[in-house]
């Protein structure tokens, strides 16, 4: 097995692993830094983000509000401390990539400019258009171009953290254009390697995806924390589950069930005018709207198309000028894949599945309790999204939880004085296993045990829940990890190019992933954000339930779930208001 | 770490694969024609050089009813050729709709005002040797 | 669920380790109106054969995974339908004139280091600072730069491009274009060092002008533009030195 040697391996090319990657390489020029990626960075999942990034330079914003939302938005279960640190430095990093060259889109006079997304009180989100993490991406990746310390290992699939006294100090990783394996060592890693929500079936996200990244902290003994708590859009295609952002509601986009009749004024967040206006109606938090989707599907009162029921999202009244000048996407996307002109009719839209809020914990350095690795962005839970992440404050945390996680880590790097360990047993012992994964000629294909999964968690897992069909998921979850460790039958039985093969190493951690989402949500016996209970635990309970989930890695059996103290600073949990209450402060558009 | 072994499809009779190229060729290839025709001019030139019956001969040949016929394939080519060049001249200014072009104004338009003033002067020149024969 | 239909997909086949040259293999695909070829393909992965390999990624035409030819077309087959050929076979192959490492996924290696060299990163001018804040930038200036920054490396218009495919020395379409998309940002003050790789025979002057970059671009970046006002600026550039040898640069 060849072996390389580098300071810091940042695993994942996306938004927070480019930022890390820049960070510690204008940390310290000397750092060797490996930016290994599954796929060539400006392929990541950053780059379908299309709203924009949560940063406080409008006039009428303040720190504080951005605190509030993003506390108010996460339902208390956020860390407010990280919170606290994250908003004071989100417009700092905006900032940095405009001096980069990120195209953001502006006013008449140069200025940027702001929209509303959901759950906002002031304007807040900066954004390109309707491509903003498309151009983030390729700002980060064009700019990391400069820095020679930074070594890309694009199309390397890592499989394992290799620890070795209490430490990671290597990383085990297959080329995948020859399927040969690489032994990665190293002084630090950071996961950046994204979400998990290829764990459900409807779905936002790329085919990418898949939380191996969490999988194998998870493996090592890090607890994964709050992953009950999963985001589903309100707004993406039926069928496809493609995207449709935020920003066309907070452009003024309405939602209509089959009776052209703005149903979110009955779930708690009219009244209906002035329209548009700050947390109120269409720009509600993400939970709130999609959970009324949820209702008015069992009312009945949602349209029917070929892939399922949906509402429509009207943008019509926009007209064609603003939508092609602000929404270019958005309409490019109705028209190839809806056969929709949103100038001339309402768009089909549904829930799904857009963001894993949990993740490996971390503190606003990046620092997990393992040492030496380091987390950052969606795979990470540093703490601020708490129970329901707020729309534009995730492209804001890669950068700034990317850039302190790599500043963190080329420190340690810099600083570690330890004898590199001896690895090779391990990377060996592991590679060994998923060699073998080639010879097996029995079992279940790849696609049969990864339908049976989205079809668990869709059922068991989804938008509203309940402990019978958690608890089904639970078990049925069990039975399936049992039957992938039968063994998946492969038809590719070469090394080179072999992406059947490692699509079933990846399984394996989606898997796992998977059961720590369904065994937290079974523990928590309360509603809170993104995780509503319809059996008898609809409310939010703050006595028992004010805490993190954390799920432990138990070797083949389930997870151990416990629980973890919540930092609580400046904002005691209270009722989370929008619509009537919610007092706007000022016309909602800016123009 | 060894590198991947990988295979090269050649580009045999790689024109024959959209006709897009068919055309890209043709347009190439009347720009030889025109190549031919300037070294022809040249002869001319020299022969009037060497002397008044060198250049007569040179110009007995532009009578004959051979002559007729390749002007006439010469003229085409002239003019598929300007037209193509037109077509593409556009590609050569900054992107129309971007604030250094009137409202309106699109590649077409450049292409049509173009294509005009071509024809003007053209017309000028033919009118001023016609001219000039008499 | 609409109507079930079937298509065949021929799909060019190369495995390294062993087939000496490639050759095709058909699948019968049973299709709905809305299935893209990339959900063909994903179906041919999953129910019939595992051994097919592709790129993908975001299925919304953003990743720029995807990209194959499709009946000698490069396309994203992401937004490509099956309807649109069905009762017809389609024939997938990987993008033209770059090397095959697996069936239909290419090597882009060669791809990635000229756009490396194209110094694509905003190179600001000495004297310019802009502290904490960002720098002003009118809609208008960022209009004269925007459509160049939508590529999405996806790669179809260099399979497009009969001259990378004749040389493939050749910056090529995407990496020109982005050159230009830095040179056209008002923020920008890099281009004398980008001068460099415009002039070369390699550069600007490698093109043509087939225009076929631009035809088949998904997203409308035009390279063929952004390469043919560069070839003015190359002369441009030639003369101004002839004249001032002791100029700027």
């Amino acid at each position: 097995m060849d072996a390389i040697e580098s300071d810091l391996v940042i695993i994942g090319g996306g938004g927070a692993g480019l930022r890390a990657a820049i960070a510690a390489a204008e940390s310290d020029p000397g750092l060797s830094i490996a930016l290994v990626s599954k796929v060539v960075p400006m392929r990541s999942h950053t780059v379908a983000a299309e709203g924009g990034a949560a940063g406080v330079i409008h006039p009428d914003d303040t720190l504080d509000k951005h605190f509030e939302d993003t506390v108010s938005g996460g339902d208390w279960l956020c860390e407010q401390d990280v919170v606290e640190y994250f908003i004071g430095q989100c417009t700092r990093e905006l900032t940095q990539l405009e001096h980069w060259g990120c195209p953001w889109s502006r006013q008449d006079d140069g200025n940027i400019n702001v929209r509303y997304f959901g759950g906002m009180k002031s304007p807040r989100t900066w954004f390109a258009a309707d491509k903003t993490g498309f151009h983030i991406l390729h700002t980060l990746f064009q700019a990391s171009l400069k820095y020679p310390s930074i070594r890309r290992f694009d199309e390397f699939f890592c499989t394992d953290l290799l620890v070795e006294d209490g430490r990671v100090q290597g990383v085990l990783a297959f080329n995948i254009a020859t399927g040969e394996s690489v032994l990665l060592r190293c002084k630090a890693v950071i996961l950046a390697t994204g979400g998990a929500s290829r764990v459900f079936g409807q779905n936002t996200n790329a085919g990418i995806v898949t939380g191996e990244g969490m999988g194998m902290a998870y493996a090592q003994g890090v607890p994964l924390r709050d992953m009950e708590f999963v985001q589903w859009h309100p707004t993406a295609l039926p069928g496809s589950g493609i995207l449709i952002t935020e920003g066309a509601r907070g452009e003024g986009g309405i939602l209509l069930n089959k009776d052209g009749y703005r149903y979110l004024q009955d779930y708690g967040m009219g009244p209906l005018d002035p329209w548009p206006r700050p947390r109120a109606m269409e720009l509600g938090p993400r939970d709130r709207v999609s959970q009324a989707f949820w209702h008015e599907d069992q009312a009945g009162r949602t349209v029917n198309t070929p892939n399922g029921s949906a509402v429509h999202l009207d943008l019509r009244h926009l007209g064609e000028k603003k939508i092609m000048e602000r929404l270019p996407m958005i309409r490019e996307l109705a028209l190839t894949f809806a056969a929709t002109d949103p100038v001339d009719s309402p768009i089909p839209v549904r829930p799904a599945v857009h963001y894993t809020m949990g993740g490996v914990p971390c503190d606003a350095n990046g620092a997990t309790p393992l040492q030496g690795l380091f987390a950052a962005g969606e795979c990470a839970s540093v703490g601020i999204h708490g129970a329901n992440r707020l729309g534009s404050n995730s492209l804001a945390e890669l950068l700034v939880f990317g850039r302190a996680a790599g500043e963190s880590a080329a420190r340690l790097a810099r600083e570690s004085t330890t004898a590199p360990a001896n690895l090779e047993a391990q990377a060996n012992e592991a590679e060994a296993r998923h060699l073998k994964m080639l010879d097996t000629t029995e079992g279940e294909r790849v696609a049969a045990i990864r339908a049976e999964m989205h079809d668990i968690m869709e059922s068991g897992v989804g938008i509203v829940r309940d402990a019978e069909r958690m608890g089904q998921a639970c078990e049925r979850l069990s039975a399936l990890r049992e039957r992938y460790r039968r063994g998946v039958k492969l038809d590719d039985r070469g090394r080179c190019f072999n992406t059947e093969w490692l699509t079933a190493i990846e399984l394996g951690h989606t898997l796992q992933v998977a059961e720590a989402m369904a065994h937290s949500a079974l523990a928590r016996k309360e509603s809170r954000g993104a995780h509503l209970r319809q059996d008898g635990f609809d409310k939010r309970d703050d006595e028992n339930f004010l805490c993190h989930s954390m799920a432990w890695h138990q070797g083949d059996g389930p997870p151990r779930i416990d629980h973890a103290p919540v930092t609580i600073t400046r904002s005691s949990p209270r009722e989370r208001i929008y619509g009537r209450d919610s007092q706007p402060e000022q016309p909602a558009r800016e123009e | 770490m060894n590198q991947p072994r990988t295979y090269t499809r050649g580009m045999q009779r790689w024109w024959l694969r959209r006709p897009s190229y068919r055309f890209y060729l043709l347009r190439e290839g009347t720009s030889v024609v025109i190549a031919l025709y300037g070294l022809f001019l040249l002869a001319g030139m020299a022969a009037l050089a060497v002397g008044p019956g060198a250049f007569e001969t040179w110009r007995g040949l532009l009578f004959s009813p051979l002559s007729w016929l390749l002007h006439l394939v010469v003229l085409a080519a002239f003019t598929f050729h300007a037209w193509t060049w037109f077509k593409v001249l556009p590609l050569t200014v900054p992107p129309v709709k971007t604030r250094r072009f009137p409202r309106g104004f699109t590649d077409a338009t450049l292409n049509r005002v173009a294509l005009w003033a071509w024809g003007v002067v053209s017309l000028v020149i033919l009118v001023a040797a016609m001219r000039g024969l008499q | 669920m609409s109507q079930t239909r079937t298509i065949v997909i021929e799909c060019l086949r190369f495995h390294p380790e062993t087939d000496e040259a490639p050759y095709y293999q058909s699948y019968e695909v049973p299709f709905t109106e809305e299935m893209s070829v990339l959900e063909g393909l994903q179906y041919i992965k999953d129910h019939l054969d595992g051994t097919l390999t592709f790129r993908w990624s975001c299925r919304m035409a953003i990743c720029g995974s995807c990209g194959c030819m499709v009946n000698d077309e490069p396309v994203l087959s992401c937004q490509t339908f099956l309807r649109d050929y069905h009762p017809a076979r389609i024939r997938v192959e990987p993008l033209a004139h770059f090397p095959i490492l697996r069936d239909l996924a290419i090597d882009q290696t060669d791809f990635l280091a000229k756009l490396e060299s194209v110094h694509p990163y905003l190179i600001p001018s000495t004297g310019d600072d802009p502290g904490d804040q960002p720098r002003h930038q009118t809609p208008d200036q960022v209009q004269d730069y925007l459509g160049y920054a939508q590529c999405i490396n996806c790669l179809l218009c260099y399979a497009a491009c009969p001259q990378y495919g004749l040389n493939d020395a050749f910056t090529g379409p995407a990496a020109l274009a982005l050159l230009h998309r830095y040179n056209a940002d008002s923020r920008d003050a890099g281009k004398d060092q980008r001068m460099e790789v415009i002039n070369a025979e390699e550069g600007v002057w490698g093109c043509t002008l087939v225009g076929e970059c631009s035809e088949v671009c998904p997203k409308h970046v035009d390279p063929a533009r952004a390469i043919n006002q560069n070839k003015i600026a190359s002369t441009q550039d030639y003369f101004l030195r002839f004249l001032k040898p002791r100029g700027r640069r």
